[in-house]
Formats: C-alpha cells, structure tokens, sequence
C-alpha cells in the first residue's frame, strides 16, 4: 500500500498554495475578514469555480471532479495554514456533503451543482454546533398540507447568514431523521452570530412553522440518522486537515522567529526552553498530522472505521493546534499578542475549531465509551 | 498560433542557503534542493496562452502551446505544471544538468523548431540560476528569425507582433514578423501587457500569471508529453562553456555598534574606504 500522495495531489497542494499565498496573505486576510461578508466574494468565486476546488468530492453526474476527500483534506490543509476566510468548510464539507450523500437525482441537480460550481454557497444546520451526532438534532417536522412544517432553534450554524442553500436536520412525527432543504420565508430567520475567530461565520438559525416543499425533503421519509452521521465523520475528518494546517503554519512561524531573535547574542532557538518546547509541539504537529491523513483517507472511502477515526484526528489535531498557537506566542514574546503578529489569529481559530464538532474531552468520552471503557 | 515556449527548472531562489559547494568547488551538490520553474519561463508560458485564447471569460483557446525542457525524468514535473496551466503539449530532451550549456540549448531548440514549426518561441529573457541571458539571442541567430528581447508588451496583429520593450528612459517598439522569437521581461505579465487577435482591448487580465486549476492539474496527465535525446537533436555535444570552479561568496560579518557619528564617519573613511 502506497503511505504518500500522488504526484497529482501534490500538484494540487503546490496549486493552492500558490493562489493562498497571495488570496490569503495576511493583509487580504484582515482586509476579508473585516467586510459584513467576512470573505472576499471574488477570491471565494476563483477558488471554488475557476480553480475547482469546490467541484473535487462530488460525482461527474453532479458537476464535480469526481475525485475524493483525500483531495480536499489536501486542499482543506492549505487553507488551514493560510487561514483563507471563506466558506468552503460550510458549503462543501458539510453541505455539499449531505446534499451527496442523501439527495435524488433532481435534488442533487437543484443544490449540489451550484454549490460544486462555486456560484452558491450552503450551510447545514444539525444541532449545536458542538455536537457531532445525528441524534443531537433538535428542530422537530410536522406534516402539513403542503409538505412540512419546522419548529425550533439552531444557535450556531457555521457558514455564512446569508447562505443560498439552508439544509435543516429536523426529526418528523414518526421520530425518523430528515433534511430538509429550508427557503427564506415566513418563520425563518437567520441572523449573524459574532464568534471569537473571524475567519470563520457563524449564524443562528429559528424556524417557526418554517414551511418546506414535499420535495425538498432529501432522500423520502426514510430515517437519515446513519447517513448524517456519515457526513458529519467526514467533515470531521477534513476539520482536522484543516486544524493540521493551521498548526503547522504556527510551528513554521514560531521555528522561524526563533532562528532569528537573537538574545544574550544566540538566537532564541538554541535555548533549550525555546528548542524543546517547539520539538514538544512538532510531534503533536506530526501524530495529528498521521491521524488526519488517515482519516481523510477513511473518508474517500466506505470504511466502518471512519467514525472513531475521525474522532481521534479531530482530538489530536484540536490539541496540537491549541498547542501549536499558544507556543507560538509564548515564542514570539512580547510582539506574539500584538495584533500586527498574526499569531493571535491562529490561537482564534484553535479556540474556535476545538470546540466545533465535538470537543476534545467529549471525543475522547465518547471513544472510551465505544471501547467499552467509558462511564 | 503555434508557439513554442522552453522551460527551465532552477533552484527555488528562496531556499538559497540549501545549495552547498563541496570542497574543491568542482560541481554544486544539487542534493535536497527544492526545484521550481524559472519565473521569466513562467511569464513567456502566460504571455504564450494570452495570444493563444480569446481572453474572456470563459476563454476559448484559439493555437497551441508547446512547452519544452532539458533535463533528466524528474523535469517532467515542471512540464505537467505547465501542461496544468494550459500548456497542449510538451517535449522534455532527456539530459543530464552538466551535459548542457547555452550554445548547446541553443542549438537543440533549432532542432526542435525546425521539426514543430511554430510561428513563434517565447521564452523568458533569462533564467535566474545562471543568468546568461543569451539563449534567445542564440537561437534566433540560429533560426534567422527576427527577435524582440525583454517584451514587456506584445499585441498580435496578421503575420506579425507588436512588441513594446522597456529601456532606459522609455519604450521601443518594435514589429516582428511571424515567424519570430520574444524573449520576455516581468511587465508581461501586467493586466494589459498580452492580446490576442481574438482578445478585446478592454479585457484586463489578473495581474501575474495564472494558477492552475484541479482539474486542469487531473487533466495534465492526459495530455501528451514526448521524450527526445540531446543527440537526436544536436550532432556536437561537447560544452562550450566550462566552469572552472564555484565558490559560495564570503558570509556577511556580524555588525558593529559606534558610539557616536565621528566614529562612523571615521570607519566608513579609514576601514570601509567609502568616503
């Protein structure tokens, strides 16, 4: 078995690098982020339409390249290290995902074309946002005349307020799992949550009678649970692409900055309390990186290991990330949380993807209790 | 139009400090280095595919890029890069790094030239490895074809481009008839540098070169990339150019604090000699 990219997808990182390098300098970055959109809609429009990457997981059939979650675990790590803000993680990893996994044909046509196209944008709403399970849903369905009615509340639903496709998990009278695609329209309202890391949008999400199409229900009435549950591992699996990414970038910057901050007229790095600590967070940086990979692997795949295994890249990718850009400021001194450093940024973005699908603490509880182990 | 574009791969200027002389200052020990196309190559590919298309969006390609480099089997990534970006096809002279020299470059794309007849080569004005800046020049003198270096500009017209060059206090233009050979300066790749017949002069490019897309970089493993030999195409291989000896320059000394601006005019005058 081959334990290394191909050549293509190699090429592929090389590519989005290179867009990254100047899309998501950190000018751009704190420029993006400081717009009521929170992402430059002309890079977002480059990336996921001219340059593809929106289009990799999804079939031909549906507009997509027809290649695997390996590739955007690939894409997903270098827009972790540049920090791109966008909503690629909400529209592809979560959306677009669902709207695969679990649309008919004409669905997939209607909302997943657009999004592999790169000219809409999608966000799922499933429960809170800590959660990682189907059976964390909490918004209820009630058939009406005309289709579907939803009740209830969503606090925070990643992805952007104002996103063109609202895929709502919602469990019916018969206490089978649905999703369901929500319009805008009476009883629907969707406002902009304000969250630690500006690189990533969060919105809150209330329905009221929000009424939805009989058509719009994906996948018939038959109970979703195991299939959202399927989607939620994967985007769990790219989240920790993600946060590997972000981790490195931090390791990079603060192994850079010890080579050359000089005191006492050596660099910083040729102390042992500096060396040791990076070396400590470099091997957090490379067993998240392993785990990731692994899991992103299990993702383009249909294997029954991908649950606990994207729960063990999301633990340790979580970790070395908040390892990584806390000892990165430690490093950087007393310039590490000014805002001009960009270190500040990274530790955000650690707080904020630690908690996103399941926290470290309630994974590992969770894979304890899977082994048997747990309380 | 056919065009025809030579590619270089040189270390990546910015990990420098990875190339290492070992003693005796024979060769460089290429070992570790991390390779990238040569920028000003880049800009020529860029320029090639502007007047290869109709520059809109979505752009319809109107000619066909040929990419071409010398060099052992690992170059052939450099060319699936340029094939990712646009390139149809590529052509890589299987050699090794020291069997090569200008002339000999030179000589070989005469060859190929001769074989794939395009209407013009573009090629960057010089590679930033060895700076020789002669390649171009040689192989139009080789071609007898006419030659415009150092493009800054270049708009297609019937049978012949319009090629603006930057010199000192202002631009020359020249027109060349087809065929031709440009060699191409960092301005090319300016939104407004490059048309295409087919292109409107109200289109704006991005500035800079283009990136490659996923699929494109999916697709670049179907499109066709021969392999020649050096002594297919040139009869004389010997170098022209030897190189004696390389040595790294000396490392920079640390610097010194001066207690006040006498003692620095002082030193500048007495040890660095510059006043």
């Amino acid at each position: 078995m081959r334990f290394a990219f191909t050549e293509e997808q190699e090429a592929m990182r090389k590519a989005t690098r290179a867009f990254l390098t100047t899309a998501s300098s950190s000018r751009e970055v704190r420029r993006a982020t400081c717009t009521p959109r929170g992402w430059d809609e002309g890079a977002y429009a480059t990336a996921a339409g001219e340059l593809g990457w929106a289009m990799l997981p999804f079939s031909e059939a549906d507009g997509g390249l027809g290649l695997s979650w390996l590739e955007v675990g690939v894409v997903l790590e270098e827009i972790g290290r540049a920090l791109f803000p966008s909503p690629f993680f909400a529209s592809v990893c979560l959306t677009g995902n669902a709207l695969a996994a679990l649309g008919d044909e004409g669905q997939r046509a209607r909302w997943l074309a657009p999004i592999a196209a790169g000219t809409s944008t999608g966000a799922l709403a499933w429960g809170a946002a800590d959660s990682w399970r189907a059976r964390d849903a909490t918004v209820l369905a009630r058939r009406v005349s005309a289709g579907w009615a939803l009740d209830g509340e969503v606090p925070l639903v990643p992805g952007a307020h104002d996103a063109t496709t609202l895929v709502v998990a919602a469990r019916d009278e018969a206490g089978a799992l649905g999703l369901f695609v929500v319009d805008d329209g009476d009883g629907v309202t969707r406002a902009a949550r304000q969250t630690l890391d500006a690189t990533s949008r969060f919105f809150s999400l209330s329905l009221r009678g929000a009424r939805v199409a009989p058509d719009a229900r994906l996948g018939g009435e038959l109970d979703a649970s195991k299939k959202l549950d399927r989607v939620l591992s994967i985007a769990m699996a790219m989240l920790a692409c993600q946060q590997v990414g972000a981790a490195e970038a931090c390791l990079d910057a603060a192994v850079e900055y010890a080579k050359t901050r000089h005191q006492f007229g050596k660099p910083i790095g040729s102390f042992q309390a500096v060396k040791h600590l990076l070396a400590d967070v470099l091997t957090h940086v490379e067993l998240a990186k392993s785990a990731a990979y692994e899991a992103a692997f299990l993702a383009a795949r249909d294997d029954s290991e991908l649950e606990p295994s994207a729960w063990t890249a999301k633990t340790l990718a979580s970790t070395a990330l908040s390892l990584a850009a806390g000892q990165s400021i430690q490093v950087h001194g007393g310039v590490g949380f000014t805002w001009e450093v960009d270190a500040h940024r990274y530790f955000k973005n650690a707080q904020q993807t630690e908690a996103l699908l399941g926290a470290p603490a309630a994974l590992r509880e969770a894979f304890a209790a899977r082994m048997g182990i747990g309380a | 139009m056919k065009i025809l574009v030579p590619l270089k791969r040189v270390a990546d200027p910015d990990n420098a400090n990875k190339i290492k002389i070992p003693a005796g200052g024979a060769t460089i020990d290429t070992t570790g280095l991390e390779w990238k196309p040569n920028p000003f190559d880049e800009y020529a590919l860029e320029a090639a595919l502007r007047l290869t298309e109709n520059g809109a969006t979505p752009k319809t390609r109107g000619g066909e890029v040929i990419v071409v480099t010398f060099g052992p089997k690992e170059c052939e990534t450099t060319l699936r890069a340029a094939l990712a970006t646009g390139a149809d096809r590529a052509i890589r002279v299987d050699a090794k790094d020291d069997e090569l020299d200008g002339s000999i470059v030179a000589k070989a794309l005469r060859a190929i030239v001769d074989k794939e007849k395009p209407d013009a080569v573009v090629m960057g004005k010089q590679a930033v490895d060895g700076d020789s800046n002669q390649i171009g020049q040689m192989l139009a003198q080789h071609l007898g074809w006419p030659q415009a270096t150092f493009a800054a500009t270049i708009e297609e017209e019937d049978g012949a481009l319009l090629v603006g060059r930057e010199v000192d206090g202002g631009v020359i233009t020249l027109r060349v008839k087809l065929p031709a050979l440009v060699t191409v300066d960092l301005r090319i790749v300016a939104p407004t540098s490059v048309y295409s017949k087919q292109t409107k002069r109200d289109f704006k490019y991005n500035d800079g070169v283009r990136f490659a897309a996923l699929p494109a970089i999916m697709a670049a493993k179907k499109k066709p990339l021969a392999e020649l030999k050096l002594a297919e195409l040139v009869s004389d291989t010997a170098l022209k150019v030897q190189y004696s000896r390389f040595e790294a320059p000396p490392s920079r000394k640390a610097g010194i604090k001066v207690k006040d601006v006498a003692e620095l005019v002082t030193r500048l005058k007495n040890e660095a000699k510059v006043i």
